[in-house]
């Protein structure tokens, strides 16, 4: 026991020695344009999941964001930052607007081959039609609106296109109905579900 | 027996003093048969009591006749008291009945002669005396278990200080000028076995080897008595004097410095036989000799079991040998005679303040010539266990019975021998002592073949029922939910069954279970442990609701083994570690009272391994949640002395995973980390330095964190006063120092201490008491340096205590800064958000920095019950108690974002914190005993306050609270203005209510128990609140305010 107590005595000493001092960095604007997309999680951005605060790639990691820089960043084409961007704001505030965007951040990830590996595609477009299903599943009936603020559209539906457009298949009883006006929309065969 | 006094008797001695009451008419008893303990009482002054020599040898004589005192280490003290119970506080008629009851038992056995400490008033020594023919002998502890020197206490005593050497000396004045004419009074005897507590230190011993700075010490307490024994002797001639040593140590220096003494007199725990110890004396001092304990306890610890025929042989043998030993038998001729230790068990002994109610088996200590029951390096002495009767638990009345034990009927038939008949030699004397079979005056085989029976069938045992009845009228206005505002009815029943088991001798396991009946949907107070059995929602039923109507409501396991004792705990509490070495405060208390059952926390769950023999020194911790909030962990500490007398302690605690949820915003879980500690602490003299290193948060290097920086004129990071840095925590975040030292000098005491934590260098929060009760303390959070400092001056039971404290993160508070996105050249700026445990390594909270003051002022003329102890509602004793603690906080910087709790337990970050602002406080609580058996407790308060959360508005909020008992009536209540509701989520949203009012009353069918308050109880409480803009489930559509009562019937039936 003697010798575990000198053990002890000597490695904080060692320890307090050994400190590093490299100074921090200050904080500048990042590039977020020019991001690519580096597949860390294949769960990532995919309700429940929040292994994007953990991502060392995401700017967003530490920092609150606007919807207006977010809906920005999806204007602007930056489909990885709009992607990292909205799947922050999921784990913070899990709504079906931030896990429709991050799930159509990833569909523009893979229509642009953003990836730093193009091996990753695949798991990407996997990832893009999980958000999605996860919109359906989750979030059922949220929406989104318009720039004015004011037209609310039913994200169930873009959700369930989204994942035919990618290829995938639509869990659970969703159907895609015509509405009176002509329009699709898409449903639950049985009805009910999460909120 | 060691701590088998109170320390409270120096104490109660000095209220007594002063009023020896008028003697009480009594009934003489006449009867005189020399020698065989039937004593005289036909005096109505002092008796006289007179030191007889002849060549044959030493006696005892009382107005004149020989007297062998055949006397009892005698109390009463019911089952579920300890050390501050007092008999005499009670009214004459329980004292009497129970005098009578027991002095009837005693003399029925021969018993002439019980020891008293003092606090007994002189006419019951007097009322024992004339009613029973029993005497006292008189006992000065002479600061044995510490003392009151000028309204302050002192534990040790310190025999070498001059003013307290005077104190006692004029406390022996007091008290013989008080007593020596009471009839029934038969010596003086100082002290208890002094001799094995000398360890005050002083800067005349520090230097000193042990055996030497004792023998120093002990000098000063010799020297003391012999000026006692002087005192005494000039003021009394009538009794003589002796001091009670423990058996024959420092024997040299009571020759050298007790010259007047009359007898000698020692608890000695020899065995079967106390060997030389009568010749040694004899040689030595060529005084008389007394045993003032000496016996065994009626506990097999090496059987686990019972064994009053054990006891009783020894008790055979060393009365023999008294008797052998006495005037005129042709061997050392000076015993004269001895108090058996003891009359009747003692169940609080062991711990002394907790499981009153226990007849615990622990064996204290070890001691060979006990053979029976000695097993090498394992204890076999029960202090619970000495009686030569076994005690029955009280009735509502407080009254108990007895059932004497093997013991009783040995020396009952033992004492009819008279041992100065001239027709009593050494021959009659064996052969008379000898005759006595104890097995024979033991339990007949019927009876013992009864008892382990019982044995067998109680493996398991119910030890209480619990019965809860509870009915809720409640009604308000202005509430969000319409329901409530009408007058609605429900009720609640709630039942504990206690069950405990003892499968083997050394392990005892407890269960106590909850089953529910009805649960009530309209309580004004939401949250309660019943909850969880009430429908999901009101009025919709929950197919699942009956899984929790039967719930465990706490378990415990105690296993002694030869080399570790293991204590297991679920929704049981532990203490910290913060005493022994923790200086660091890594272990933190977890006796949460009814916060558990408020929030229904399964906490705290794990077990303590406290190691013996080799590994002394050595615990060990382990469970999922050790304490509320706490990650599943293990944690070990190991203590010892170094050579110099250097204390060592070395804590470890390793986090194996992290929690994700808690129950309430005060106990979220932290980031899963690893500590180590190391402490060092070094008495020198009436100084003590203790210094500490701290090695925490290992797994959180690496981590980012972000920090900001004014920027003074300059704008700053997207123009917000700051630099922002993004940084990651590093090795020397993880480091952290303390030093502590105080200064102890009687009236004055004094401490400093500061400390430097590394960034994710967190330990807990202090829950030591230094010197008083001041609520200004470290925090223990990492990310800081912090300076304490304070100063206890008390003068004639007041307490004046000045104490400061300066604290700074090392790292300030992050601001809000909002995240930019530019387009033209497409860089994203960040923003910041105040940081939050549950997504950063470290945060600016309770360590936010802040100038903070405290004046505590304290009127306490009972300082042994010491004001500040976690019981002391129970057991103040004074007349009357107060202290007013005024506390100011002098925030300068603001803090990091809290963590909110919601509904379902899941947690959030609140967005922000409140400012800085400047909080103060001030509590005042009074405790008073102001006549027999009417107990009052009154606390008031009133301050500036802020919410946990983010809500910015700052509160001035009082308020004052009562609880009275009066016999079996207890009377309780509070009106609080513009406080907080009684929930932790009340202060982290900040929801007050303009008034909370309850006023509650209650019958017992016993007196109130006010510290664990369950008993059998009948009571109504009303309660009743207005809500305004601010107040939880207020409707801001409606005019007014709002306003919600309960009214609460209730009946608790208890079985023990």
């Amino acid at each position: 026991m003697n010798k575990l107590i000198c053990a002890t005595v000597a490695a904080f000493a060692l320890l307090a020695g050994a400190c590093d001092q490299d100074p921090p960095e200050a904080r500048f604007g990042v590039d977020v344009l020019g991001l690519v997309y580096e597949v860390d999680d294949p769960n990532e951005g995919v309700y429940p999941n929040k292994s994007v605060l953990s991502n060392d790639n995401n700017p967003f990691r530490n920092s609150d964001l606007s919807i207006e820089t977010r809906f920005a960043l999806t204007g602007e084409g930056a489909v990885v930052a709009a992607f990292y961007a909205w799947a922050t704001q999921l784990t913070r505030e899990p709504t079906g607007e931030s896990q429709f965007y991050a799930a159509l951040s990833l569909a523009g990830i893979y229509e642009t081959s953003a990836v730093t590996d193009d091996a990753d595609l695949e798991t990407v477009r996997l990832m893009s039609i999980a958000g999605a299903q996860s919109v359906l599943d989750h979030f059922p009936e949220s929406v989104t609106f318009d720039v004015t603020g004011t037209i609310p559209t039913r994200l169930a539906t873009l959700a369930y296109l989204l994942i035919e457009e990618l290829g995938g298949r639509v869990e659970g009883d969703w159907v895609l109905v015509e509405t009176p006006d002509g329009g699709r929309e898409a449903v639950r065969g049985s009805g009910g579900g999460d909120q | 027996m060691r701590g088998s006094i109170p320390r409270s008797v120096a104490v109660i001695a000095t209220l007594v003093f002063a009023c020896a009451c008028a003697p009480i008419k009594t009934a003489t008893v006449a009867s005189t048969v020399p020698g065989t303990g039937k004593a005289s009482a036909a005096t109505r002054g002092p008796n006289k009591v007179q030191v007889y020599k002849d060549v044959r040898g030493f006696k005892l004589k009382v107005d004149g006749k020989d007297f062998m005192v055949f006397g009892m280490n005698w109390g009463y003290l019911p089952i579920g008291e300890n050390y501050n119970y007092s008999l005499w506080t009670k009214s004459d008629s329980f004292i009497k009945q129970v005098l009578d009851k027991e002095m009837k038992l005693l003399t029925a056995m021969g018993g002439n002669a019980i020891r008293q400490y003092v606090g007994i008033p002189a006419r019951w020594i007097q009322y024992i005396y004339e009613k029973h023919g029993v005497y006292t002998i008189l006992n000065h502890p002479l600061g044995r278990y510490g003392m009151t020197v000028d309204g302050v206490w002192q534990s040790p005593t310190n025999y070498a200080s001059r003013r307290t050497r005077q104190v006692i000396r004029s406390e022996i004045v007091k008290l013989v000028e008080g007593y020596k004419n009471t009839p029934g009074l038969l010596m003086w005897l100082l002290g208890n076995e002094n001799n094995y507590g000398l360890s005050w230190k002083s800067a005349e011993t520090e230097n000193l080897p042990k055996e030497q700075a004792n023998r120093a010490r002990a000098k000063h307490l010799y020297s003391l008595f012999g000026e006692a024994i002087d005192e005494i002797k000039a003021r009394d001639k009538n009794h003589p004097v002796a001091i009670a040593n423990g058996d024959l140590g420092y024997i040299d220096l009571i020759v050298q410095y007790c010259k007047n003494m009359d007898i000698m007199g020692s608890n000695v725990y020899r065995g079967y036989s106390s060997r030389d110890l009568f010749d040694v004396v004899k040689k030595k001092l060529d005084v008389p000799f007394l045993y003032t304990e000496f016996g065994a306890d009626a506990y097999d610890a090496k059987r686990g079991r019972e064994d009053g025929e054990a006891q009783a042989e020894y008790l055979r043998t060393l009365w023999q040998e008294i008797y052998e030993h006495s005037h005129g038998k042709g061997r050392a001729g000076n015993a004269i005679g001895g108090l058996t230790f003891q009359w009747a068990d003692g169940w609080w002994k062991y711990r002394q303040e907790v499981n009153l109610d226990v007849h615990d088996t622990n064996a204290s200590w070890a001691n060979d010539a006990y053979p029976h029951d000695f097993v090498k390096g394992e204890n076999n002495m029960n202090e619970e266990w000495f009686g030569i009767c076994a005690k029955g638990r009280p009735d509502e009345d407080g009254f108990y019975e007895l059932y004497p034990r093997t013991g009783y009927f040995v020396l009952k038939r033992g004492y009819q021998l008279d041992p100065y008949a001239q027709t009593t030699t050494l021959a009659t004397i064996r052969a008379h002592w000898g005759a006595i079979k104890t097995e024979e005056l033991g339990p007949s085989p019927a009876v013992k073949r009864l008892a382990a029976q019982l044995r067998e069938t109680s493996r398991v045992k119910v030890d209480n029922v619990r019965m809860d009845f509870r009915t809720f009228t409640t009604g308000g206005d202005g509430l969000t939910e319409n329901s409530r505002e009408k007058s609605r009815f429900d009720h609640l029943e709630s039942f504990y069954i206690d069950l405990s088991s003892r499968p083997t001798k050394n392990v005892t396991a407890k269960l106590s279970l909850n089953v529910l009946g009805n649960v009530p949907v309209n309580p004004i107070d939401a949250i309660y442990y019943e909850k969880r059995g009430a429908t999901v929602t009101e009025g919709e039923e929950d197919p699942f609701a009956d899984i929790d109507r039967l719930a465990i409501y706490g378990a415990s396991v105690t296993w002694d083994e030869t080399w570790f004792q293991l204590r297991g705990f679920f929704r049981k509490g532990h203490y910290h570690w913060g005493y022994e070495g923790d200086f660091f405060n890594l272990y933190p208390e977890a006796n949460y009272g009814g916060n558990i059952d408020l929030y229904n926390a399964n906490v705290p769950i794990g077990f303590e391994i406290d190691f013996k023999r080799r590994l002394e020194g050595l615990k060990l911790a382990f469970g999922p949640e050790l304490y509320w909030g706490a990650n599943p962990q293990i944690i070990g500490k190991y203590e010892r002395k170094l050579p110099g007398e250097v204390e060592l302690a070395l804590v470890h605690q390793e986090e194996i995973a992290q929690r994700a949820a808690g129950a309430i915003s005060t106990v979220i879980p932290t980031p899963r980390s690893r500590r180590t500690s190391l402490y060092l602490a070094k008495e020198l003299g009436r100084l003590k330095v203790e210094v500490g290193a701290l090695w925490a948060g290992t797994p959180l290097i690496g981590e980012d964190y972000e920090r900001s920086e004014s920027s003074g004129d300059a704008p700053g990071y997207l123009n917000s006063g700051y630099f922002v840095f993004d940084d990651e925590i590093r090795l020397q975040d993880t480091f952290g120092s303390k030093v502590k030292l105080t200064y102890s000098n009687g009236p004055i005491n004094w401490y400093a201490q500061g400390a430097y934590k590394g960034l994710v260098a967190v330990g807990g929060s202090d829950q030591t008491l230094t010197f008083t009760g001041w609520r200004l303390k470290e925090s223990g959070q990492g990310n800081q340096y912090n300076a304490l400092t304070g100063l206890t001056f008390t003068r004639n039971n007041f307490q004046v205590a000045p104490n400061f404290l300066y604290q700074k993160p090392l790292v300030g508070p992050l601001p809000s800064i909002e995240g930019y996105f530019d387009r033209p050249s497409g860089l994203y700026f960040p923003g910041t958000t105040p940081r939050n445990v549950l997504d950063d390594p470290f945060v600016v909270r309770g360590n936010q920095e802040q100038l903070g003051y405290e004046l505590l002022l304290a009127y306490d003329p009972t300082p042994a019950t010491f004001m500040w102890q976690f019981d002391n509602i129970k057991r103040e004793d004074a007349r009357l108690a107060a202290s007013v603690d005024f506390v100011y906080r002098n925030y300068r910087q603001g803090q990091d974002a809290n963590i909110g709790v919601f509904a379902n337990g899941g947690l959030f970050a609140f967005p922000a914190a409140p400012p800085a602002e400047d909080l103060w406080e001030v509590n005042v609580r009074v405790i008073s005993n102001p006549v027999r058996n009417l107990r009052i407790l009154a606390e008031g308060f009133a301050g500036r306050g802020q919410a946990r959360g983010d809500d910015t508005r700052v509160i001035n909020r009082y308020g004052v609270a009562f609880r009275s008992s009066y016999l079996r009536w207890l009377v309780s209540g509070h009106l609080k203005i513009d406080d907080w509701g009684p929930f932790d989520y009340h202060r982290d949203f900040n929801f007050t209510f303009p008034v909370q009012a309850m006023a509650d009353l209650s019958y017992g069918a016993v007196a109130p128990d006010w510290f664990y308050g369950r008993y059998t109880q009948l009571g109504v409480q009303g309660r009743f609140r207005t809500l305004d803009k601010y107040s939880d489930r207020f409707d801001p559509t409606s005019t007014g305010n709002g306003a919600e009562y309960q009214i609460l019937s209730y009946l608790n039936i208890s079985l023990y």
